[in-house]
């Protein structure tokens, strides 16, 4: 982990309301040895307002570059969506814990809604680095906001999209469950949907696979220290998102 | 090479190697920092709130970002004073800056019995008596609204530790130069100000407060003048020394609250998005006196309530 400022070398749209941001280390660094599932917090003002850094999955690490795609939502990213390339943002990483792909699995399954989908991305990459087969299953409200399918399908995931307005992706879900029993997953990873994270228990309650959820929360430090982040587990515990996290077991998360 | 002026401070009987401290539930337990390599600026760490059992905290949503602010109602989630002292302290990087930890509790016996157990620790140099977080209903906020009251604690803490005791005052008390005097009348060898000032959000979307608790406490550069005021005022009720925070962001920050009468400050929020804030803020202070032609940091202290010729 290390705090450093970074170039924009790209700051653009590539879905609705849905911009990627490429950035290189001022120290040439890179993020050598970030893993699938951890994150960044970004700081892209000199000013108090907004106060806090932001907390962003890395999309994709590669050679000194880094990048994150992001959904504009509120002030902190509206600021930075209008950043404009060859200026600098502030960012300390890499953060949190990452997915734990099994060595042993051969079929992974990544199962993501919306934005939530950008993490999943890097994860793909590393798992299909690994020679398994990678299965994608993503959603969006429109066509328009689906993220990542392009840099998936590159990438030979077998890919499956659904859209829907209300978050049932009922097709795709069902979709998931028929192949999982014609040919049983042995990892699937999931982000950024309610329902998807409870199909993902659902699963690893009837068939024992294993299946992680990268969890959001607001943070205000990223590094463990003001336990803002907190969710309660099923052990009756909270634990930090920041430090113990994102990325957890699903059985641990409440559905 | 230039002398450098000189930096250093005492809170009552502790001294610091320079009058910039990282203020309670803001380092954690110092160790996480570390990592960034930026804790070896402070004179000293204040290590979060510590009770005598482990607390979980408050339900989630613990945080909302307001203009400039920061709510919280993290409610002292800690893992109670023996695993502080058996597992915490111990990790906390040796860096020359001082260990203060940060007490609460819900009743006086309970304070009391935190404060013994830590005043066997060698490596603890002070204790912070937070009679003022808002986040615990049964907290020490009672306590630290009402004099008689902060007194009767301050009092009975006292005669549980030989070590410098700091009492941390609520700006959350239409009387908080009378609890000052108090607890300087009860033993305190320091007062600290300001904890968190109470406030709210609301989600418009789903029509409910955003924290969990309704209520929270309000940090940061937005509450900065309300801190000022504060600290101008209870230094000067008390010949103890005052540790001034409340916004801090930079040197020149901190200098305004030494020149309202802080002995030391503290950052704390600053450091949430600004790790190096303190290491930035010590290094500022030393280029400001030196372009002052200055050579001590405790002649800044109070130094704008001199009378003007
Ligand atoms: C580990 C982690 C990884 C993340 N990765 C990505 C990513 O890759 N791409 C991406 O677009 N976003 C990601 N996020 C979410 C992103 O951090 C927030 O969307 C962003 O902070 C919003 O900032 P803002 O100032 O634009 O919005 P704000 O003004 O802060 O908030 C806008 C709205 O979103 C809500 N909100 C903000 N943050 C959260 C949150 N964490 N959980 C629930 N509601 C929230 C607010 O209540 C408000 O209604 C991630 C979050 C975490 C914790
Ligand atoms: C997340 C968070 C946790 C805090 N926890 C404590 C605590 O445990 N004990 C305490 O006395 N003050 C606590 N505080 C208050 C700070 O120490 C400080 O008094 C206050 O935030 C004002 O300073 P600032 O604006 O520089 O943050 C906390 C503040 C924040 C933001
Ligand atoms: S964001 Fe501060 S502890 Fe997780």
């Amino acid at each position: 982990m290390r705090g450093v400022f970074a170039t924009i070398l790209q700051n653009r749209a590539v879905a609705e309301d849905i911009l990627k941001m490429v950035l290189r280390g001022k120290d040439g660094a890179g993020l050598a040895g970030a893993r699938p599932g951890q994150f960044l917090m970004v700081r892209c003002s000199d000013t108090s307002d907004p106060l806090l850094r932001r907390p962003m999955s890395l999309y994709d690490v590669s050679g000194d570059t880094f990048s994150i795609v992001y959904r504009v939502v509120g002030a902190g990213t509206r600021l930075m969506a209008k950043m404009p390339e060859g200026g600098e943002v502030h960012v300390i990483a890499p953060l949190g814990n990452g997915f734990n792909l099994p060595p042993q699995s051969g079929r992974v399954a990544l199962v993501g809604r919306g934005v939530g989908a950008a993490p999943l991305v890097f994860l793909a990459k590393t798992a299909i680095a690994q020679g398994k087969r990678v299965f994608g299953f993503i959603s969006a409200t429109s066509r328009e906001s689906l993220v990542g399918v392009e840099d998936l399908s590159k990438m030979g995931v077998e890919l499956q999209t659904g859209v829907d307005t209300d978050g049932s992706s009922t097709e795709l879900l069902d979709l998931i469950r028929e192949r999982h029993s014609a040919e049983p997953f042995d990892y699937v990873a999931t982000c950024g949907s309610r329902r998807m994270l409870r199909l993902v228990q659902d699963l690893r309650t009837a068939t024992g696979v294993p299946g992680e959820v990268l969890l959001e929360t607001r943070m205000a430090c990223g590094i463990g220290v003001c336990k803002g982040c907190v969710v309660m587990t099923a052990d009756g515990t909270y634990k930090k998102v920041c430090t113990d996290g994102p990325v957890f077991p699903v059985e641990l998360i409440a559905g | 090479m230039t002398e450098r002026p000189d930096m250093s401070v005492a809170i009552g009987g502790l001294k610091l190697r320079n009058p910039v401290i990282a203020a309670s539930g803001v380092v954690g337990y110092g160790v996480e920092y570390a990592d960034l390599g930026v804790l070896d600026c402070f004179g000293a760490i204040v290590v979060k709130g510590t009770t005598l059992a482990p607390r979980a905290g408050n339900p989630p949503p613990r945080l909302a970002e307001t203009p400039s602010g920061l709510l919280n109602s993290v409610g002292l989630e800690n893992p109670g004073v023996d695993a502080v002292i058996r597992e915490v302290i111990p990790r906390i990087p040796r860096t020359g800056a001082r260990i203060i930890v940060n007490v609460a509790g819900a009743t006086v016996d309970e304070y009391c019995r935190v404060a013994e157990k830590l005043d066997r620790v060698d490596d603890v140099d002070a204790l912070e008596i937070n009679i003022s977080c808002p986040n615990v209903r049964t907290g020490g906020i009672q306590f630290g609204t009402v004099p008689e009251t902060s007194a009767a604690l301050v009092e009975a803490v006292r005669k549980c530790t030989g070590k410098v005791l700091i009492v941390k005052l609520t700006p959350n008390t239409g009387s908080i130069c009378e609890v000052a005097k108090a607890v300087e009348q009860a033993g305190a060898d320091a007062v600290s100000l300001i904890n968190t000032i109470l406030g709210m959000a609301i989600d418009v979307q789903s029509r409910r407060p955003v924290l969990s608790t309704v209520f929270g406490g309000l940090s940061g550069p937005a509450v900065k003048p309300i801190a000022l005021r504060m600290v101008w005022q209870v230094s000067n009720e008390v010949t103890i020394p005052v540790v001034g925070m409340g916004g801090i962001s930079e040197a020149n920050d901190a200098l305004e609250f030494l020149m309202a009468g802080a002995s030391a400050v503290a950052v704390g929020t600053a450091l949430l998005r600004n790790p190096r804030a303190g290491l930035e803020i010590v290094r500022g202070l030393e280029d400001w006196l030196v372009s002052e032609g200055m050579d001590d940091i405790r002649a800044v202290c109070g130094s704008a309530k001199a009378v003007r010729p």
